[in-house]
């Protein structure tokens, strides 16, 4: 509760250290071995990786959370749509990180008298995460979900962020179903397929409130001069895509309406081609 | 009166302070090459302290074929294969450190001209209002 509380008005990294730390003491109360196996885990990320991208390690706790709550696919495709390619790696870690912890909890489930035999062995724990097929193709799917979202809505097409979330829910349902085919890794079909319809859901939740009126980059900024006390709230103008623009008809007659038809189109595709 | 420019100037100047700001400016007293000497050290060391814990991870995931190995292979032969690996994996991650961080100064480096222009901006606006006022 005092770490909830902490955790609402301290900078976000907090949240991410204060779970990290919180992860570590669950685990420990588990097994010596298994703490250390995920204690390293969370120090190489940190050293290796979020060291350079702070921002990214939200992305690491919603992810395991989205897990839980059936909705990955959700995260992923937001990630895709409001991050940048390289966000794909902290997808990437979080699912490491959600699966490591899975295995874990699913070691204090199964059985008692095996988590102490188990858990002493650092080869179990360690085969354990790593040996996941599972957890592999979920990070291929993932990862490669983030970079075809991010891609796609970079494009200069009509509805671009739409397209891009419903390629991206496919592709991530379709690589899992690859994963499960070939691998065995016991994906459920209905919990997948609703995953990535709730997901989708979510993403166009995001896409309304970023994309139509982007109130995600809405600023309050105070200043003064000589003169006055300035309380300016700043809201960005909506980046509207080349492709939106529309040729509009001037002048047309009866007569000739076939013709004007035929140069707004030419006007059209130069216009493109100089896009 | 409220100079519609000048607030909108204000309000970007703002915005850039209150958002990445304090890191540009940090970025912006350094040269090029010390930056990125700088946070290569830090790159090295990190990637050091990953190395140990990983390589600790695998003694203690086999430690058992570990020692026999130690018994039975040449040590010197296994250092070698040890600090190999150690080599690559530094050199690795400090090329891809090298290529995040030149990115990271030159973006930096891009915001603060624009940041600086826009002070200058500003200043201009203001000195012409001083003088209409003198003016009148």
């Amino acid at each position: 509760m005092i770490l909830a509380l902490l955790c609402s008005f301290l900078p976000m990294n907090f949240i991410v250290i204060a779970a990290a730390i919180l992860c570590l003491l669950h685990v420990y109360a588990l097994s010596l071995e298994a703490a250390a196996v995920i204690g390293i885990l969370f120090a190489v990320l940190f050293l290796l990786y979020f060291r350079y991208s702070p921002k990214d390690t939200l992305v690491v706790v919603l992810l395991p959370i989205a897990f839980v709550c059936k909705i990955p696919c959700s995260v992923t495709l937001a990630v895709g749509l409001l991050g940048t390619p390289v966000s794909a790696i902290s997808v990437a870690c979080g699912v490491i990180v959600y699966y490591a912890l899975h295995f874990v909890s699913t070691l204090s489930k199964s059985n008692g008298v095996e988590i102490s035999e188990m858990a002493t062995k650092f080869k179990s724990v360690v085969d354990g995460i790593i040996g996941n097929k599972g957890m592999m193709v979920a990070v291929i799917a993932f990862a490669a979900t983030v970079l075809v979202v991010y891609l796609i809505r970079r494009m200069n097409i009509n509805h671009a962020w739409t397209i891009a979330m419903i390629i991206g829910a496919l592709l991530n349902v379709l690589i899992l179903f690859v994963g499960d085919l070939v691998l065995t890794t016991q994906v459920p079909v209905m919990g997948t397929i609703l995953g990535a319809l709730l997901g989708f859901v979510v993403a166009m939740v995001i896409k309304f409130f970023v994309f139509n009126l982007d109130y995600a980059r809405t600023e309050k900024v105070q200043f003064e001069d000589d003169e006055y006390y300035y309380f300016v709230k700043a809201v960005p103008k909506v980046n509207l895509s080349t492709s939106d623009k529309k040729v509009k008809k001037v002048k047309s007659s009866q007569g000739t309406g076939e013709k004007e038809a035929g140069r707004e189109k030419v006007v059209r595709k130069e216009l493109s081609a100089r896009r | 009166m409220l100079n519609e420019q000048r607030v909108i100037l204000m309000s970007r100047l703002a915005m850039h302070e209150k958002k990445e700001g304090k890191e540009n400016k940090s970025i912006g007293t350094y040269f090029r090459s010390d930056y990125i000497s700088l946070r290569l050290i830090g790159a090295v060391i990190a990637a050091t302290l990953s190395f140990m814990l990983l390589f600790g991870l695998y003694i203690l995931y086999d430690s058992e074929a570990f020692i026999d190995g130690l018994y039975r292979s040449d040590i010197t032969a296994l250092i070698w294969t040890i600090v190999k690996y150690f080599v690559i994996f530094v050199v690795g991650y400090s090329l891809i450190s090298y290529i995040f961080f030149a990115i990271r100064y030159r973006k930096a480096r891009n915001r603060l001209k624009v940041y600086f222009n826009n002070l200058r901006r500003l200043q201009i606006l203001y000195q012409r209002e001083r003088k209409e006022k003198k003016q009148q």
